[in-house]
């Protein structure tokens, strides 16, 4: 603690001890409240902290990784073009402090990237992918004609598209944040990829996808789009986007695509064994929970709804296994822990509520949408 | 093996969103195929060794992490022989990410209309 204090006297949040953070954040106004917990964020010792009733843990994240209380950003970007081989390490063609290198998806996935650190650093006061500063690396030109992107475990990875289906994936700036954001989540969660607690994992990457957009373009919840991959498709695909955050199951209907599959509400609830168990399906539910909140609340999604939503994937509840009604109580229970019992968390309810989840005073529940098992 | 009795079956599921289309089985009879694409095809099947192949190849990292990756089955039936392989990301074999080229075109013809 002394040398941590020592290192950082620039700083006014780095005077207050954690103990004292957490007793603004339960106590202060939502201003302050917020505040706090935004210069809380960046200690990984918060999280021991929050949960062990008052009694200082010694949690072994704390030592294993020296947090940083208030440190300047630390972007740290590689791009490394794969020239159509889908094998790495590739060639790095552009690093961080360098000018555009000429490569189109090279240099939309170095900003995309960039939009996302400044997103994550500057709205959450998060510092990259660890909360430590990790270096970003993205891969370009990823295989011939490749439909996809993806996140390995360490890195992101991006296709050109075929261009006849789809275009190439950096060209949608919330695909990149979607990519990033994955890292993010596994840093934080022990979510299994799989069915609900997949499909949560899946919607976090979507509703900071959509964040990041929203906060680059200066939209506020009314105006954003809430598409995920927006001009991913190429001309002639019957569709607008992979996925609506605001509509979902409304993204494409085209005859080689097929329909968008995606439910919006418990009721429309899929079960299936393909695709990690509907991951990227039933991840519509939680996405318009999200949006629903942040219509609610309106202004700008990230600066509230989105605080809310990044609270609850950090919370130490969060289990392998957690489902869509855990988290929705996870998520009232962090709209109520940052901003009191006021419209925040009226709207976080209702938004739960629009889509087949409620939750009460003490309790969760789904009512029973055909099969579907709150708890399966 | 006559090239009339060989048919090729593409099915993909993962990746960044769900598209029922391409998640749907895609055949094509290698006799079906321009004589160019075909050949192509038959090329790619024995540089890949391809009936040779286990059950599941690929994969790579850790599969604990990781996300919007995607995973191939491709089944080789030849009169009665019948052989399935499934791929997960990233393939390292050149060979068999030729070939998983060269079927995924093959097999993904855009109807009429477009
Ligand atoms: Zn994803």
């Amino acid at each position: 603690m002394l040398t941590r204090r020592r290192r950082h006297v620039h700083s006014i949040h780095c005077i207050l001890p954690p103990y004292l953070l957490r007793s603004i954040a339960e106590n202060g106004t939502p201003r302050q409240r917020v505040k706090a917990l935004r210069t809380v964020a960046t200690d990984t010792t918060f999280r021991a902290l929050r949960f062990a009733g008052g009694r200082v843990a010694a949690s072994s994240s704390s030592v294993r990784r020296l947090p940083a209380m208030m440190v300047e950003s630390q972007r740290q970007r590689s791009i490394y073009d794969l020239k159509g081989e889908e094998a790495f390490p590739g060639t790095l063609v552009r690093s961080e402090g360098q000018g555009p290198c000429g490569d189109l998806a090279a240099d939309e996935a170095f900003d995309g990237l960039g939009a996302t650190y400044d997103f994550f650093w500057e709205v959450l006061g998060r510092n990259s992918i660890d909360g430590d500063g990790m270096p970003l690396q993205a891969y370009v030109h990823y295989g011939r004609g490749y439909d996809n992107a993806f996140w390995d475990g360490r890195r992101m990875v991006f296709g050109d598209g075929d261009g006849e289906l789809f275009n190439r994936f950096t060209i949608a700036l919330d695909v990149i944040a979607h990519e990033l954001s994955h890292g993010v989540t596994e840093d934080e969660g022990p979510l299994w990829y799989f069915q609900q607690a997949g499909a949560l994992n899946e919607s976090m990457s979507d509703v900071f996808g959509s964040l990041v957009k929203q906060r680059l373009l200066g939209h506020t919840a009314d105006q954003a789009d809430w598409l995920i991959g927006a001009g991913l498709l190429a001309d002639g695909v019957e569709g607008q986007a992979l996925r609506s955050m605001k509509e979902p199951g409304t993204a494409f209907d085209d005859d080689v695509l097929g329909k968008d599959p995606q439910p919006g509400h418990m009721r429309d609830y899929v079960t299936t064994w393909e695709d990690n168990g509907g991951v990227h399906i039933n991840s519509g539910i939680p996405n318009r929970a999200f949006y629903g909140a942040a219509t609610r609340l309106g202004g700008n999604a990230w600066e509230r709804a989105g605080r809310i939503w990044y609270e609850a994937v950090r919370d130490p509840r969060i289990t392998p296994d957690t489902h869509f009604s855990d988290f929705a109580r996870i998520t009232v229970m962090s709209a109520t822990r940052l901003y009191g019992t006021g419209e925040e968390v009226a709207a976080v309810k209702e938004a739960w509520e629009e889509v087949g989840i409620r939750v009460s005073r003490d309790r969760v529940s789904v009512p029973q949408w055909g099969s579907v098992q709150p708890g399966a | 093996m006559s090239r009339e009795h060989v048919r090729i079956q593409l099915s993909q599921e993962g990746g960044l969103a769900a598209f029922p289309g391409l998640a749907r089985p895609r055949s094509v009879e290698l006799s079906e195929l321009p004589t160019e694409q075909a050949e192509a095809i038959e090329h790619g099947l024995r540089d890949a060794r391809f009936r040779e192949l286990p059950a599941v190849v690929g994969g790579g990292g850790s599969a604990s992490k990781g996300a919007d990756q995607r995973r191939y089955t491709l089944t080789v039936e030849e009169g009665p022989r019948r052989h399935s392989v499934k791929l997960v990301e990233p393939v390292e074999d050149p060979h068999l990410r030729e070939l998983l080229s060269l079927v995924k075109r093959a097999t993904r013809r855009r109807g009429g209309g477009h």
